[in-house]
């Protein structure tokens, strides 16, 4: 079975109609086949809780926490979605996706490596719009698309 | 009905079940068991989404993210 790891700006993109990437992610979901896997990890299943009920991200959209609750359970009963504790490996993964930043200040990178080593010890492939993230990812040998 | 199976476990991960089950009053077989429940319950499963869910007619917040994600407001 082919799963596919949604990142945070993904799940927002297809739970929030103003999202400007609204449409290429709702384009993306539509085509896949019945049978794909989409994971939810603890950080994107933290991150859309945070995101959707944070006045500075939702302005006059905010939700209340009971709200972003019930977003997730809506997604998480989808039968396409599951949710995915940390892999086994992540630790040694997530160290190894970080390398190529070790000689940097790279806090964002951060983020994003966790994301990269736990799709890649999921046996997933990383969904993302985030095009550098992407690139790295490629130059890496990390399985990464952008939806489209 | 219950099914036999055997699986090796990890020595040092079988001390801990050990320690825990003894501490709990509890048996490493009722650990395992409530452990695995916790993992893959099947959550009960409906319909596809098929449409946004937040579709309010306000204006979104000037920190609302487009591309990258935004992992400092995830952890602030």
């Amino acid at each position: 079975m082919t799963s596919f790891f949604p990142d945070l700006n993904v799940w927002l993109a297809l739970s929030v109609a103003g999202h400007s990437h609204h449409g290429e992610a709702w384009h993306w979901l539509r085509l896949l086949p019945a049978e794909v896997r989409l994971i939810f990890a603890r950080y994107t299943q933290v991150g859309l809780l945070r995101l959707l009920t944070n006045q500075a991200v939702m302005g006059e959209q905010t939700l209340t926490l009971g709200r972003a609750w019930r977003v997730y359970e809506r997604w998480m009963s989808d039968p396409r979605v599951d949710f995915y504790l940390e892999p086994r490996g992540i630790d040694a993964a997530f160290r190894e996706a970080t390398a190529p930043f070790a000689a940097k200040r790279a806090s964002k990178r951060v983020g994003d490596c966790y994301l990269l080593a736990y799709a890649r010890e999921s046996h997933a492939t990383l969904v993302t719009f985030d095009s550098a993230l992407v690139a790295f990812a490629r130059r890496h040998d990390y399985a990464a698309i952008v939806p489209a | 009905m219950a099914v036999r199976t055997t699986v090796d476990i990890p020595e040092p991960l079988h001390d801990r079940l050990r320690v825990r089950a003894e501490r709990s009053g509890s048996s490493i077989r009722a650990l395992i068991i409530r452990a695995l429940e916790q993992v893959y319950s099947e959550g009960k499963k409906g319909d596809y989404v098929t449409g946004p869910l937040v579709t309010g007619p306000g204006k979104l917040g000037p920190a609302f993210p487009e591309d990258e994600n935004p992992h400092d407001l995830v952890f602030s």
